[in-house]
């Protein structure tokens, strides 16, 4: 078929790419020399695979430790919104009433309230039923913060599911969640791994709903520590870099993996 | 209900039906607790209550530091109103906020188009185009400074001209460009996801009558596939809007303001009035009027562009 | 595939449940470690603390200076060592955070840090919130230099004090300096407006750029400007006195010839500065570099340059300062002499804190600055610390050094009026700075912008 890529997009396509990775590649080159020579030369090759300042930062931040709390952190908030905003979102689609009809539109509402306005009185209700300095918490808030995007991605897309294949689920005698997590949660897969790879992300690298809710030492998650440890005026950047990449390159391997997915689950929707 | 609706006059009948509706609605308003429980609990302890409380404090001259308040009715309002450097703050939104949506979407999309359409080594391209969601904070503000103020003005000096000769992030005008450059920069390959997304949920049958029907390329492209992706482009278009609105780590790390001020969202200018400024009540004030200035251009755009949405 | 989906459903409710459980537990548990405050009763306060010293008691310690958000750490470890039933949690604030968000918040929660380091601003801003402290129930706040104890007394109760002084002026690279004055350079020569701009002018004729200005607004809001309120008289109440002033709109910047000195002062600085092309670009780590490679002559820049200085490799080591003179009498006050500040202040929170916690912070912060175990953390992280039973034959690094030195000569300049500089002054005034080295306004629109701000205050 006339498939084919032609050249002009193939060129159009990589120059497009370096210019986005530039930043990336920059840090990455970076993270791997003294500070001086970044400010110097940030464009020129490091001398050499050094990775003093990898070292640096692993015992800095704590990382296994910082690690471990991250990883509690996001894997139990993104399985909690996933499941609590897919469910809502069908209920959502799939009864009109007026009720889910405001709930919906509160919800879309709540997307642009900027975080500032609920910030002081976030901390100062939680601060005085004495729910601070607890990761459970911090779950909960990325719950709750987590709903408004996630049933607004969720919702788009049930509204495309047919309603047959539900139905003749029910006829067999399913109930209404067992239809729905039979049927209508996988083919949901495509937009489960893109609201996964967004929350994963976004909860990942937050650095300020934590640091307003982990006060203790122990609870600290990777952004906390790496951010903490670096000079405030004069930025010491290149073992920063070095934290950063640490930081991220989990949710690097992490997306690289759903990535495949999201190919697999393409290819199950166009056989369908 | 089948056997009932034969003889709608019997008492029993009636009696059944009610007892049927009570039943129906007894099982709605289950499973709509099994199915919204956890959202809504969740959604009105995180983010209602905290943003209603929020509300009530702009009514009081609250202070975080004492944690004491007292009603003072709309000063807070009034006093917003008349804040000059807020409203300009809000102007300056407004013409980041439209400049970045339409940028960041256009790009967007054509990421998404050229990585949908067979290209080899697409998931390692994807991925390529989604680093700079990785990067956050004052590292990105720091590497984009130094491209600002080290690259672009090498290039400046090489084709002598001179408003490239001087970092963009130093002059008032360019600075809030600079502003729109990095926005792209750091948001097309998320919303690439979304337009990825919907590019794939194109049945492929529909694509296929239409390159039977003879429809080629841009053709194809505009007549096809762009009417049946609208629900992306709402979704997408609320994102950059609602989130530019918002701005404020891009516009710490990136300008802070600079040169002078220039470059101060109204995020920011909320931000420091409330915690640099310590007129807390006042900033509070300005963040609901933010956000109903937010709700009244989202919503309206989600509106318009909703007429545009076609079935498959 | 079913069964998979089904356990992962048990295992979400599972989950949610399991949370809940989580918080309910949690709440006894923090309320019987961390610190509460409505219950404050004068009777139960003397059981407690007379029964207090032993008691385990956990204290938390908020930090502005992320710089040395380690070094806190280390010296709250060794602490615990010598106290086992005394626990110092540190609260750090990071890079590019907002300190003053973070403590706001803190307050706001009802978690309010038991002490902390921070701005002389907050210290005025929370002081309803802050433990007065007195000499005769610390003795050891005697050791604190002369006019230290005042600084940190604010409506005539001592409620913050410093653990560090530094110095800010016109630094100077001497390598560079002596090589054009053949090595016979004196600073002390430099006492009037026109003995600087000859200086300059020498140096730009040997074809080194003169001077570096750091295009940010709290280089040139926070410490230029500043300069003309604390030169209006040696003492605190002539700086506050004079913004009290602007404030209330008798006094207009403009008439002040202090203010009219220093911006001429300034217009021969924008001449020769490095950074003439494009002087708003602002980058730190870049001018700290160049003029630590001997790039510039000089730089307008504090002592704390030094820490940014510790990592670079071939560079010159040897820097003095020079008054920045705003005259061309010679004996003017502000001509002969460098500004001398207390950057941060330690204080102790009443208002959330019970008083066995306040006891213990003050224990601490006794042990921390003036036990000779707990300053050398300070000393080896390169502060000077304004005391005086400090070690004396400590090597500071030269730009301490040469603060040291107008500090023994009595030619300081008292930045006290600094502490009243609060909120958003220094963005705002720092601002209009920005935009008047670059040329956007003049000196009349910058002296009405700064009328403008103050008057704005209340």
């Amino acid at each position: 078929m006339k498939k084919k890529y032609g050249i002009g997009k193939y060129i159009l396509t990589v120059v497009l790419l370096i210019l986005f990775i530039v930043p990336f590649y920059l840090m990455v080159i970076n993270s791997f020399k003294t500070t001086q020579q970044f400010v110097d030369s940030p464009f020129s090759l490091p001398n050499g695979i050094d990775f003093k300042n990898y070292v640096d930062a692993f015992k800095k931040m704590n990382f296994m430790g910082a690690f471990t709390n991250s990883l509690i952190i996001m894997v139990v908030s993104v399985i909690l919104i996933i499941f609590s905003s897919s469910m809502a979102a069908y209920f959502l689609v799939r009864h009109k009433w007026k009720i889910n009809k405001i709930i919906f539109a509160i919800l879309v509402a709540s997307m642009i309230v900027p975080f500032q306005a609920v910030m002081i009185p976030l901390v100062s209700i939680y601060g005085n039923l004495d729910l601070m300095n607890s990761k459970w918490v911090l779950m909960f808030m990325y719950m709750g913060f987590g709903q408004a995007f996630a049933i607004f991605i969720f919702h788009g897309f049930i509204k495309n599911i047919p309603l047959e294949m539900e139905e003749a689920a029910l006829i067999d005698g399913c109930n209404k969640m067992q239809s729905f997590f039979r049927i209508v949660f996988p083919l949901l897969k495509p937009v489960i791994i893109t609201v996964l790879i967004l929350d994963v992300l976004w909860i990942w690298n937050d650095y300020l709903l934590p640091s307003l809710v982990l006060l203790s030492p122990a609870e600290r998650t990777l952004p906390l520590s790496t951010y903490n440890f670096f000079n405030s005026y004069s930025v010491d950047f290149a073992p920063l870099m070095a934290g950063i990449v640490l930081t991220i390159l989990p949710v690097l391997i992490v997306y690289l993996f759903c990535q495949k997915h999201i190919v697999k689950g393409v290819v199950q929707g166009a056989i369908k | 209900m089948e056997a009932d609706s034969g003889h709608p006059l019997s008492a029993s009948s009636i009696g059944v039906q009610i007892m049927k509706k009570k039943a129906k609605a007894l099982r709605n308003t289950g499973s709509f607790i099994a199915f919204m429980g956890p959202s809504l609990i969740a959604f009105t302890c995180v983010l209602l209550i905290p943003f209603l409380y929020g509300v009530y404090l702009t009514f009081t001259n609250y202070s975080p530091i004492t944690r004491t308040s007292d009603f003072i009715g709309f000063g807070n309002f009034a006093a917003a109103f008349t804040d000059k450097a807020f409203l300009d703050s809000l102007l300056k939104t407004l013409s980041y906020v439209f400049f970045s949506a339409v940028l960041c979407n256009l790009v967007a999309f054509l990421l998404a188009y050229l990585l949908t359409s067979n290209l080899k080594a697409q998931n390692f391209f994807r991925a390529g185009f989604f680093t700079p969601n990785l990067i956050g904070g004052i590292v990105l503000g720091y590497i984009w400074k130094f491209i600002f103020a080290n690259v672009v003005t090498q290039i400046g000096k090489s084709l002598e001209y001179a408003p490239l000769t001087t970092s963009l992030l130093t002059n008032p005008d360019s600075a809030i460009f600079a502003m729109i450059v990095v926005t792209v920069w750091q948001y097309a390959g998320y919303l690439m996801m979304i337009y990825v997304a919907g590019f794939v949920s194109i049945p492929r049958d529909v694509q296929e009558a239409a390159s039977l029907d003879g429809a080629t390329g841009l053709k194809k492209l505009f007549k096809v596939t762009i009417p049946l992706m609208v629900p992306s482009f709402i979704i997408c278009f609320f994102i950059t809007i609602s989130r530019g609105f918002m701005a404020y780590d891009l516009n710490l790390a990136l300008t802070n303001g600079a040169p002078y001020g220039s470059t101060r969202l109204a995020s920011m200018h909320i931000y420091q009035k409330a915690f640099q400024a310590s007129q807390y009540g006042l900033g509070q004030a300005e963040a609901i009027m933010l956000f109903i200035v937010v709700a009244v251009v989202a919503v309206t755009q989600v509106l318009l562009t909703k007429r545009y949405e076609v079935e498959a | 595939m079913k069964k998979g989906k089904t356990l992962a459903m048990i295992l979400a409710v599972l989950m949610t449940v399991m949370m809940f459980a989580a918080c309910a537990e949690q709440s006894p548990a923090a309320d019987s470690g961390a610190s509460n405050t409505a219950s404050e009763s004068p009777a139960a306060t003397e059981t407690e603390s007379s029964a207090g010293s032993e008691e385990p008691v956990t204290i938390t310690y908020f930090n502005t200076s992320a710089e040395v958000n380690a070094m806190f750490e280390k010296m709250f470890a060794r602490y615990h060592e010598l106290h086992p039933n005394v626990t110092i949690e540190l609260i750090p604030t990071g890079v590019g955070e907002g300190q003053q968000e973070k403590l706001q918040s803190l307050y706001a929660s009802g978690n309010a840090p038991t002490f902390m380091n921070v701005d002389p601003a907050n210290v005025i801003e929370y002081q309803d919130n802050l433990l007065e402290l007195s000499v005769e129930t610390s003795p050891w706040l005697e050791q604190a230099n002369d006019g230290v104890i005042d600084a940190g007394t604010f409506d005539g109760k001592i409620l913050g004090v410093p653990f560090s002084v530094q110095g800010y002026g016109l630094l100077y690279n001497k390598r560079v300096v002596n090589e054009v004055y053949g090595g016979s350079f004196d600073p002390s020569t430099i006492n009037t407006q026109d003995a600087l701009k000859a200086f300059l002018e020498k140096i730009e004729a040997a074809g080194i750029p003169a001077t570096m200005l750091h295009g940010a607004n709290w280089s040139l809001g926070g410490h230029y400007l500043t300069l003309s309120y604390a030169v209006q008289g040696p003492a605190t109440s002539d700086g506050t006195g004079f913004i009290d002033g602007l404030k209330a709109g008798t006094q207009k910047i403009e008439d002040s010839p202090i203010f009219q000195g220093y911006m001429d002062t300034l217009d021969i600085l924008v001449e020769h500065n490095y950074n003439k092309a494009d002087p708003l670009v602002g980058d730190y780590n870049k001018d700290v570099q160049a003029f630590a490679q001997g790039k510039c002559a000089t730089f307008f820049m504090g002592d704390w340059a030094w820490t940014s200085m510790t990592s670079l490799e071939n560079i010159d080591t040897d820097y003095g300062f020079i008054p920045v003179p705003w005259s061309n009498n010679p004996d003017d006050y502000g001509n002969t002499q460098v500004v001398m500040v207390l950057p941060k202040f330690n204080a102790i929170d009443k208002s959330q804190s019970t008083p066995e916690q306040q006891k213990a912070a003050l224990d601490a912060l006794e042990w921390m600055l003036t036990d000779p175990e707990g300053q050398q953390f300070f000393i080896d992280a390169g502060f000077c610390m304004p005391y005086k039973n400090v070690r004396t034959d400590v090597e500071y690094n030269t730009m301490t050094q040469s603060i040291a030195e107008y500090a023994s000569k009595g030619k300081t300049i008292n930045l006290g009026c600094f502490s009243y500089i609060t909120g958003d002054a220094w963005t705002q005034t720092g601002n209009l700075m920005l935009q008047y080295i670059s040329g956007a306004i003049d000196r009349k629109g910058l002296a009405e912008g700064i009328d403008a701000y103050w008057q704005s205050i209340k």
